[in-house]
């Protein structure tokens, strides 16, 4: 300690952290019309910028696809001081977090403000409520949503019905159901608990402040031993101990999936998890509404979901904008998206497509529709991410034989350890 | 002696051009990957973003963030098992092979041992987590039999440091083995057939006369090796994205990516954290050479 202070005393001279800018200063680059533009895409949005490519022939799109930390390759860029896309597509709906903030030494933030003179308000209108609200930092936007993972709950109707079980309106319910499973039909699953998303599935659903808003965007709200955190955890334990919550990932080889006989998870869960990864056959798989702790003050949980960002340092604006508008909210293109869109025309239209309802065994679009609009807002969005904590604490500590409730506090120690490390302040 | 005496100036003057053009395109390389990326991040480590002194601000960053301790932990358990491992295989087999096997069959054994080597680190980490999957692998019985039914508890905490010490072994130990056998090569049939006179047993052979006479090799493998062991990268990061379960920042290397290019991007802290471990390395070094007299000419006589 004395020798860190020591230290401390010769390092007196300068601010160690990068000067941080605020997202207040936006200055358009010269503008051209003519100007090509660039996007930088996944390789699942490729298919987008192809669309939008051939319905809008006269403008100039380069696409590039690009998986990993698009954060990593901005700050590349704002270090070389150019090369930046004009449009990106981003899987993870917590990256607006840091492209609204400057990344050090003056650079302009990543992300337009596409409030800004970019697209009017009554465009923006059509969204759906509260999925803007990762976008939204000092009352500006700098993404569009581009689709929303909602849960809901996944059950086989074929086994329900022949089992005679009903579907679980309740999270009592669902741990009831658990054990009754667990004695008459074991080896049949509820569901996994071994995702990186364990915490949005299961604890935003129950309004448990993980790392919850404060009215101040900076402060984070971290109390794991809230009763909203400690009654999902005590279901949790006790269904994994009855063996009917599994220990393993969705997508762990080898699973079987026909042992999956229902799950609480996000709207992609049905194409992406039951027909193309555990191939059950069409016209088994139901969807409902999520089981709720008090129906007259529902929450549900969300799994991600993309976002486009326009690049503040673009030359062409206006057709970057377009694009991004056109790719989140054209509903005829949008109809055919692998995912459940955010905006309400394109998702209407995603609904009335077969390809995305008619291989599951009741209607989808209600149970959408509602955990849509039900989306817990109390989750704040932070530069650090919802899981990397939860994956390094509570995963390995539940592989290894201990209970999710004795979990708690080391969990809340790495959560507050890290939002510290990234410059958040946490109250409880 | 003779040719240099026989120059002409001019001749000689040539030929030391022609050294100069030989190491040129080395020096470049050097100069370019090597020492302005060095001097970067030493000037990084002592500034912030503005190019401003902070004298050991950054460092002190570095190594009071939360991480730092348990990151440097993992790495030193990791270093000892893999260290011990390498050295006493190394070695071990390098002697077996020079003592006990002949001909053909050496030649065979060596090529076997060096064949893992020739994998790039990404590939023998995919084949190590293909080995530990118990869902796929080929020896998923005795994994089963240790109590090991998914990745999940393969990824377990504690045996982290071990995994990853048998995946970088596996691919760097054949190397060292074809140099330990060199080295043992390199021995004068006459001090051994003197050791052999003298009734010496193979062992006896092995202990007291070629180990302390491969002293030297194995001290330069160690230094070698633990600078490559502090640099542990690839290993935990594929594990971390595999599993979803690894620590992303077990390794000092990986925190210091996490602060270069994670929630807060502070390159400063980063490189000072890339010192750190660079002075680690030297001290080890130091220490090493210092106790082994590996330069010390007079010990070679």
């Amino acid at each position: 300690m004395a020798a860190i202070s020591a230290l401390a005393l010769l390092s007196a001279c300068a601010s160690v952290a990068p000067a941080s800018g605020s997202s207040a200063g936006f200055k358009p680059a010269a503008q051209d019309d003519k100007s090509g533009i660039t996007v930088l895409v996944d390789p699942t949005r490729e298919a987008a910028v192809q669309a939008y490519q051939k319905a809008h022939p006269n403008v100039k799109v380069k696409v590039t696809t690009f998986n990993g930390t698009l954060q990593t390759k901005m700050s590349l860029y704002d270090k070389a001081g150019s090369g930046w896309p004009d449009v990106v597509f981003s899987a993870s709906s917590s990256d607006p977090t840091w492209a609204s903030k400057s990344s050090g030494s003056g650079a302009q933030p990543y992300a337009a403000p596409l409030n800004q003179n970019l697209i009017p308000q009554s465009t923006l209108d059509g969204w759906a409520d509260g999925s803007l609200a990762p976008c939204q930092f000092g009352g500006n936007l700098y993404c569009l949503r581009n689709d929303i993972a909602q849960t809901v709950t996944w059950y086989n109707k074929t086994l329900f019905d022949q089992w005679g079980y009903t579907v679980p309106k309740t999270w009592d319910d669902f741990q009831a159901l658990g054990l009754k499973v667990a004695k008459e039909h074991p080896g049949y699953l509820l569901g996994e608990f071994g995702d990186a998303w364990g915490p949005e599935i299961f604890f935003q659903a129950s309004k448990c402040p993980v790392q919850g808003t404060t009215d101040k965007a900076d402060t984070i709200k971290v109390n794991l031993q809230a009763p909203e955190c400690t009654r999902m955890a005590k279901v949790i334990d006790t269904l994994l101990d009855a063996g009917v919550l599994g220990k393993q990932s969705y997508f762990e080889k080898g699973l079987d999936g026909s042992k999956v006989l229902m799950s609480v998870g996000p709207s992609w869960f049905g194409q992406y998890l039951f027909n193309a990864t555990y191939k059950v056959p069409a016209g088994q798989i139901g969807v409902a509404d999520q089981p709720q702790w008090d129906a007259s003050a529902p929450a549900n949980g969300n799994v991600g979901g993309g976002v486009w960002m326009v690049s503040s340092h673009s030359k062409n604006l206006k057709a970057a904008t377009d694009l991004a508008t056109w790719v989140t909210s054209d509903t005829g293109f949008q109809k055919t998206a692998p995912t459940y869109p955010a905006n309400k025309a394109a998702a209407a239209a995603w609904l009335t497509n077969p390809a995305n309802v008619s291989y599951f065994a009741t209607p989808v679009k209600a149970p959408f529709q509602t955990a849509a609009g039900q989306v817990w807002k109390g989750w704040a969005n932070t530069t650090f991410g919802d899981s990397a904590a939860f994956q390094k604490v509570v995963l390995p500590g539940i592989t290894g034989g201990k209970s999710l409730t004795s979990l708690l506090p080391a969990w809340q120690t790495e959560i507050v350890n890290s939002a510290k490390a990234a410059g958040y302040k946490v109250v409880q | 002696m003779t040719t240099a005496q026989t120059l002409r100036p001019a001749q000689r003057e040539r030929s030391n051009k022609a050294g100069y053009l030989f190491v040129a395109g080395y020096t470049v390389l050097l100069i370019a990957f090597g020492v302005l990326p060095t001097t970067y991040a030493l000037a990084l480590a002592f500034t912030n973003d503005q190019w401003q002194f902070t004298g050991f601000g950054q460092f002190i960053v570095a190594v009071t963030d939360y991480r730092f301790l348990q990151s440097m932990a993992n790495m030193g358990a990791f270093l000892v098992i893999w260290l011990t491992a390498t050295v006493v295989f190394a070695v071990g087999l390098a002697l077996v092979l020079r003592n006990f096997v002949r001909g053909r069959a050496s030649v065979f054994w060596r090529f076997i041992f060096y064949l893992p080597g020739a994998l790039a680190g990404v590939a023998s980490t995919l084949v190590w987590m293909f080995m530990l999957s118990p869902q796929a692998s080929p020896i998923a019985p005795l994994l089963h039999a240790i109590g090991w039914t998914d990745f999940g508890q393969v990824v377990q905490p504690q045996n982290l440091p071990g995994i990853f010490a048998v995946m970088a072994f596996w691919v760097g130990v054949g190397g060292w083995i074809i140099i330990m056998y060199g080295a043992v090569n390199n021995i004068s049939d006459d001090v051994m057939e003197a050791a052999r006179l003298d009734g010496a047993s193979s062992w006896q052979l092995a202990w007291y006369v070629q180990i302390p006479m491969i002293r030297q090799w194995v001290v330069y493998m160690l230094i070698l090796a633990f600078a490559g062991g502090t640099q542990l990268y690839v290993e935990p990061q594929l594990l971390f994205v595999a599993s979803k379960q690894v620590d992303p920042t077990w390794s000092p290397n990986q925190l210091a990516v996490q602060f270069a290019f994670g929630a807060t991007s502070n390159p400063n802290v980063a490189a000072a954290l890339s010192v750190v471990l660079l002075v680690v390395g030297l001290m080890f070094a130091v220490v090493l050479v210092k106790r082994s007299g590996m330069f010390n000419v007079e010990a070679e006589d």
